[in-house]
């Protein structure tokens, strides 16, 4: 079956852009979008043991009568199928429930039509929770359209990095894309991270798609940034640290994607490898 | 005790989709950890089986699988079927009582059982086929005692009588034993395709060898094979 | 660390994950405190509030407060919590029957503050709905937090909605009943005890905070013969009352929503209204409880056109509080028009049989309550109870039984969804489990896909075809274009049955010839609800499962009763 990512459709030339990124995505790794119109400025996602709203703002309901037809016309532009959720079920009168039996979603980084926040600001804490509860990932699109021609995966060494790695090794083998791996290197060698790929049985999969490994041994982690090619979708895990522990120590998603504006695919704590 | 997921929804012979949501609505007394391991106590949980009728399934799965076994080879059958030769008889009744006797891969205490089986078939209907050719079996899968199906092919001195439905006379047993019912029905299937074929009536007209019989048989098998491969 | 982290799944603990309804208790217990302390602070800040506001509820310009409290109370719900408006019961129901009892953390607040704001302020309406959502949603939230499954949550929420309705009456049992009753909607053995023990550790913060008080005065009464027969003339009363405030509560609902403004500059206008039917009639104000403790103690002098109005006042009051977008629920207001409704019979049969000593009006007031509560929510155990226990008087238990059963009873022939249900039943939102449609909106078709079909091309020959047909299990055969691997059709052995047996057209025959096309497919993401109606309109035993155009499997109604049955005992069984 095919996979599908779930696109909320914004009708604004902001809106256009994330579009045309979900479009893009889609494309490249043959996955079916599924896009909802908001009607209402909230909805619910039910995930397995939690349930998020998501608070739209009003942008998102910006003349509902022609979001189909422009929706429409981009998609056939790139001849694919346009296809429509409409949520069967409400919790209240004006909070409808959108299924989560999606592969991917696609999100601006922040939920907001401004643009000046949209930018290279921080992550919204809307998306923020989206990430935290999704069991599939999130694609955190660029400010504006941006083919991408490369796969960069950051890995650390931890479980998320790792289901991150398979994501990207799934991903580059789908879009035959070349891969990059990027490591910091802090206070173990190269050796040690090479011994987490071979316990997990992952080096097979490593020769086979790898371009190449960057360690980096030196210098700060946001200046090292610069070397990831500026057209790489970039694939990372993220932790799910509480706030506070976000606030005291900082976190590598919120310096990544304050630091690079490719489009970034995040596998959520939650994020759990289908078969 | 802790088992992954896959392997704990396999030893249910359930989908691990449904498994995970029983778990997860707590319809199963089963807790899940990170990683999708599930842990759970062993008595609990075939407790739990029994009570939901989840465990009958899964014995009968296997039973049909026991069922399924390898398809048997003609020639193998007749190899440890053995081959006789010059039976007498003036009726079906004493050829059978004869071409019994001489089996000799059955111990004697069986054989009257057997041909009371193989008459009781033949009261029925006549199992002579046609073509000069009689399969006789019994009608129910042939004792326990059998480990592999085995067919004795016999010769007999003169043509007799045999009630055959072209109402020729009857110049060769096929005597067909099989421990389980499917490998009976192939057999006979396999052993009705080659008689299909005129050739090989003539061929078995001419009494072979045992060896021959056999090259014959498997060259047959062989083409067979190949041909069913498309 | 590792400690902290055992405790917090302590489901994980071999000694809990087989059997955990000591746990259950336990935590049940937990919540049903915390959320009685909820109900119980509620409670406190709106008697504050009523006593601030009833010295100067009698000046004219006194009809802002009600407006301003809708007004503030939407702000807080709309832009600040961002979360609906209304009582939140039907939404706690939904949340049990869909998805295991999950509801958001900030439901277990928002409504608190919002229908404080509208019932402190004089907004017609009661804080039993708001603290049941809070309580329900402590519950919910706290056994997350424990990572509990689905059933466990589901006996915790009901828990918190038990611990809340039993710490604002005082009364445990009506606590657990309604919560039953209403909240789970089925009886289940495990359930009980930790809703019991939840409904008394509520209770018993209340009494603690507030001091053992029953919110009514207890009286004694002398009940004969023919006061236990005027039940059954007053259950007609209280069943048009019944049904008259469920028409109201909804017409308005629906008629705000067509006016065009922001939802609260609408509850403003709701809270004027409502202001200035308070100005004339203040027993529409507020929850109400002051007029009913009146009536009971026949204390409430009016005539009986004052009290037709009065009726009509607090119906309306209450429409144009909730229906414009105040928070807050109906209990109160059912038992002051029950209690109205209670004191309109028995005026009216004292006019009719002037001969016939009636006990007096306080024992119809309390008969009427009880009839109301079991109308509109069509809720029998319910209004019994609470009545019994929010007055005390175990004497008058044979009338309560009586108009409870024979209201609900005829409500439910009029309506037949209660108010909290109406809602979810006319969009098919509601399932109990171990109903068809509970079964079936479980099962997904993924799960009784068959994929063992053979596919075939659409230009394959007869012959090769016969081989395939030996070689398998299945009656049915896909057939797919050989150039896309687009699904065209199926071929039924059935349908071909006159033509196999015949070879000698074996080499002239094309698959494409013998296929049924234009048949019914099924979508992967299809409502197995929806599949089994086709499947019955058109006399089908199965159907392909195609998405895109490309055959993925086959679901047949034999796959689907094995799948039903196994969903059916998991479902019924207690584990």
């Amino acid at each position: 079956m095919r996979s599908k990512l779930l696109h909320i459709f914004r009708n604004t030339p902001l809106g256009r852009e994330t579009l045309f990124q979900s479009i893009y995505f889609c494309k490249q790794l043959n996955i079916l979008p599924v896009v909802y119109i908001p009607r209402f400025t909230k909805f619910l996602m039910y995930f397995e043991n939690d349930v998020v709203q998501i608070d739209l703002d009003d942008s998102y309901l910006t003349s509902a009568d022609t979001a189909i037809d422009r929706i429409t016309a981009m998609m056939e532009q790139e001849e694919i199928q346009p296809s429509f959720i409409e949520p069967q079920n409400f919790t209240a009168s004006t909070l409808p429930d959108l299924p989560t039996d999606f592969d991917f979603m696609c999100c601006p980084r922040s939920m907001s039509d401004l643009s000046s926040k949209i930018g290279l600001g921080h992550i919204g804490t809307k998306v923020r929770w989206i990430i935290k509860y999704a069991h599939f990932p999130i694609l955190l699109t660029s400010p504006v359209f941006k083919k991408w021609k490369s796969i960069t995966v950051f890995f650390g060494g931890s479980a998320n990095a790792l289901k991150a790695l398979r994501l990207g090794f799934r991903l580059s083998k789908i879009s035959k894309m070349p891969l990059d791996i990027f490591t910091q290197l802090e206070e173990n060698s190269p050796e040690v991270y090479k011994q987490i790929i071979k316990d997990e049985d992952l080096e097979d999969s490593l020769n086979q798609n790898i371009r190449k490994w960057h360690f980096f041994e030196s210098g700060k982690f946001e200046n090292n940034l610069y070397h990831v090619p500026h057209d790489a979708l970039v694939v990372l895990g993220a932790y799910g640290y509480g706030l506070i522990k976000e606030m005291l120590f900082g976190s590598k998603m919120e310096k990544i994607q304050a630091t690079i504006s490719n489009n970034l695919l995040i596998a959520g704590p939650k994020y759990f490898v289908s078969k | 005790m802790d088992l992954s997921l896959d392997k704990f929804a396999k030893r249910l012979t359930l989908p691990p989709d449904l498994v995970l949501r029983w778990i997860r609505e707590g319809k199963m007394p089963v807790y899940i950890k990170k990683g999708n391991i599930c842990r759970f106590n062993k008595t609990v949980i075939t407790k739990w089986a029994k009570q939901h009728n989840m465990l009958n399934s899964r014995e009968k799965t296997n039973n049909i699988k026991d069922n399924q076994t390898e398809p048997q080879s003609l020639t193998t059958a007749m190899k440890t079927g053995n081959v006789l030769y010059n039976i007498t008889g003036n009726n079906a009744e004493t050829v059978l009582k004869e071409a019994v006797d001489k089996i000799t891969t059955m111990p004697a205490s069986l054989k009257p059982e057997l041909y009371e089986k193989l008459m009781e078939r033949e009261y029925i209907a006549s199992t002579g086929v046609g073509k000069g050719v009689a399969i006789p079996h019994p009608r129910s899968p042939m004792l326990k005692t059998l480990k592999a199906p085995l067919i004795t092919t016999c010769f007999l001195g003169k043509p007799i009588e045999f009630n055959a439905v072209d109402d020729k006379y009857v110049f060769i047993l096929f005597i067909l034993l099989s421990p389980t019912l499917p490998i009976h029905l192939q057999l006979l299937s396999e052993l009705s395709f080659r008689l299909r074929d005129n050739n090989f009536i003539t061929f078995l007209k001419s009494t072979p060898q045992p060896e021959k019989l056999f090259t014959e048989l498997a060259e047959a098998e062989a083409k067979q094979d190949a041909a069913n491969i498309f | 660390m590792k400690i902290l982290s055992s405790l917090q799944t302590p489901t994980k603990l071999n000694f809990f994950h087989s059997d955990d309804r000591m746990l259950l208790i336990f935590i049940g217990s937990i919540i049903g405190a915390c959320s009685g302390t909820a109900a119980a602070a509620l409670n406190h800040f709106l008697h504050i509030a009523f006593t601030f506001f009833y010295p100067i509820r009698h000046h004219w310009w006194a009809f802002i407060f009600p407006a301003s409290g809708a007004f503030l109370s939407a702000l807080f719900l709309g832009k600040i919590v961002k979360d609906g408006a209304g009582h939140g019961v039907p939404e706690v129901i939904y949340s049990v029957s869909r998805h295991g009892g999950l509801l958001r953390f900030r439901s277990s607040f928002s409504r608190l503050v919002s229908s404080f704001l509208t019932i402190g302020s004089g907004g017609s309406a009661g804080p039993e709905a708001p603290v049941v959502m809070s309580g329900a949603a402590i519950g919910s939230n706290i056994a997350n937090f424990f990572s509990m499954n689905d059933r466990q949550r589901i006996t915790l929420l009901a828990c918190g909605s038990a611990g809340a309705i039993s710490a604002i009456f005082n009364a445990p049992i009506a606590g657990m009943v309604f919560t039953i009753e209403v909240i789970l909607g089925g009886w289940r053995s495990a359930n009980i005890a930790p809703i019991a023990i939840a409904a008394v550790a509520g209770t018993e913060i209340s009494r603690f905070l507030q001091g053992d008080q029953i919110a009514f005065p207890h009286q004694l009464f002398d009940i004969r013969f023919p006061d236990i027969m005027a039940c059954i003339g007053l259950s007609i009363f209280t069943v048009v009352a019944s049904v008259l405030f469920t028409k109201f509560l909804r017409t308005t609902g629906s008629l705000s929503k067509k006016i065009k403004t922001p939802l609260m500059v609408r509850a403003a206008i709701g809270g004027c209204a409502v202001g200035i039917i308070g100005y004339f009639f203040p027993v529409a104000l507020g929850e109400g409880y002051h007029s009913v403790r009146e009536m009971i103690t026949s204390t409430f002098t009016c005539g009986l056109p004052i009290l037709l109005l009065g009726l009509m006042a607090k119906m309306f009051a209450t429409s144009l509080t909730l229906g414009f977008g105040g928070s807050g629920g109906i209990f109160a207001p059912c038992l002051v028009i029950g209690s109205l409704t209670g004191l309109i019979f028995y005026k009216t049969i004292s006019v009719l049989f002037p001969s016939v000593i009636w006990v007096n009006e306080g024992y119809f007031a309390l008969i009427g309550m009880a009839g109301l509560i079991s109308g509109v929510m069509q809720a029998p155990l319910t209004g019994i109870f609470l009545i019994v226990e929010i007055t005390g008087g175990y004497e008058v238990i044979l009338p309560l039984i009586l108009i409870s059963t024979i209201s609900s009873t005829l409500c439910n022939y009029i309506e037949p969804a209660s108010f909290y249900l109406k809602d979810l039943k006319e969009k098919n939102l509601l399932l109990h489990p171990g109903t068809d449609a509970g079964i079936l909106s479980v099962l997904t078709v993924h799960e009784v896909i068959e994929k063992d079909c053979t596919t075939v091309k659409q230009n394959m020959l007869l012959r090769d075809f016969i081989k395939i047909i030996s070689k398998s299990r299945r009656n049915y055969f896909p057939v797919e274009n050989e150039k896309n691997g687009k699904f065209t059709g199926i071929i039924h052995l059935d349908d071909i049955r006159s033509f196999i047996f015949n070879p000698s057209i074996y080499n002239v025959v094309v698959l494409e010839q013998i296929t049924t096309t234009g048949i019914k497919t099924a979508d992967p993401d299809d409502n197995l609800l929806d599949i089994l109606k086709t499947m019955d309109k058109d006399g089908l035993f199965s159907m392909p499962v195609v998405t895109n155009g490309i055959f993925i499997g086959m679901v047949s109604k034999a796959t689907i009763l094995d799948q039903y049955r196994k969903e059916l005992m998991v479902q019924t069984t207690e584990i």
